[in-house]
This record gives C-alpha cells, sequence and structure tokens, in this order.
C-alpha cells in the first residue's frame, strides 16, 4: 500500500470518530435541552467538530506535499 | 550590525563590550491552543506553534540587538538561543550573546 495512504489511515479513523462523538454530543444537547440554550450549549460541539475536519484535511494535505526524511539528500 | 554565533568575525579584529541579551514570552490565544491540541491527535506539524515560537525568537533577536546598540556595538557574537515552557501554552524564548566593536585597521 503507498506509504501516504497507509499514514493517513490513523488520522482520518481519529477524526471520524471524534465528529462522530461531538454530533453525538449535540443531538443530547437538543434533545434534552430547552428553549435558547439548545442552540447556545449546541454550538460548542458543533464548532469542535468543525476544527477537527479542519485538523484532518489539514494532516492529510501535509501528507500528500511528502514530510519524508529530506535529511538523507545532504 | 552583524550577528553571528562563532566567537570570531571573519577578517575583523573585535574588541568585547559586554554580554547582551534579549528575551520574550508568547502565547497563542485558546482557539489557536484548542485546535492545535486537536493537531496532535492526527500528527503533523503544529503551524500556529511554530508561528509563535518564529516571532518570539525574532522579537528576542530584536531587544537583543537594541541592548548592544546602546551599548555602541557593531556585531554580537557567540549567539545562543533557548527556551522553555513558563506555563502551558506559553514559553520564553531567550538570546544572548557577547556584543563587540570591530576595530579599524
Amino acid at each position: 500500500m503507498n506509504l501516504h495512504i497507509k499514514k493517513m489511515i490513523v488520522p482520518i479513523i481519529v477524526s471520524v470518530i471524534l465528529v462522530l462523538y461531538f454530533v453525538v454530543y449535540f443531538g443530547f444537547l437538543i434533545a434534552l435541552l430547552d428553549g435558547v440554550w439548545k442552540f447556545i450549549l449546541g454550538i460548542i460541539p458543533l464548532a469542535l467538530s468543525l476544527v477537527m475536519v479542519k485538523v484532518c484535511i489539514e494532516r492529510i494535505n501535509e501528507i500528500k506535499k511528502g514530510e519524508e526524511d529530506d535529511i538523507s539528500k545532504y | 550590525m552583524i550577528l553571528v554565533n562563532t566567537d570570531f568575525i571573519s577578517g575583523k579584529e573585535i574588541q568585547t563590550i559586554s554580554l547582551v541579551k534579549g528575551s520574550t514570552i508568547h502565547s497563542k490565544h485558546i482557539g489557536k491552543d484548542i485546535a492545535q491540541s486537536f493537531k496532535t491527535l492526527v500528527g503533523g506539524e503544529l503551524k500556529s506553534y511554530n508561528e509563535m515560537m518564529n516571532e518570539a525568537r525574532a522579537l528576542a533577536t530584536k531587544r537583543m540587538v537594541a541592548e548592544a546598540e546602546h551599548l555602541g556595538a557593531d556585531a554580537i557574537i557567540n549567539i545562543r538561543y533557548a527556551s522553555s515552557a513558563v506555563m502551558q501554552g506559553a514559553a520564553e524564548v531567550i538570546v544572548y550573546g557577547t556584543a563587540v566593536k570591530i576595530i579599524e585597521k
């Protein structure tokens, strides 16, 4: 398997698990809370899931760009 | 101002003035801290902290140069950098060296 693809597996799995966790948490907050509090508190897990997606995409781009040990060239 | 990490300046005779130093403590705002914490879960470069340290090094160097200029130095030799964590998410950078005057022959 391509080295880059191998490196991408764990970040993607970790990101998917955390995003699912935040989305489920958001769902519980929406179901259990009333009124405006459900949106005020619900924003937090949503924002964190977006941050998680962003860092995962950043990591995937880093891996695609190639971060192999360049020091071997010197 | 010439800045070198050697104890000499090639082709120049120097006269020691004094020890000079510069330091700073930097941190990032809580949003960046949280994003970088998430980045540690997937690995890779912590760009925000890297930028923070680059800014801190530049500012500490600027302060050291200002101290050397105040003493009338032409160069700083034997420059060394050091850093340490002050608290969670905050790092101190200190840079020091020997301010010298170049002797014109």
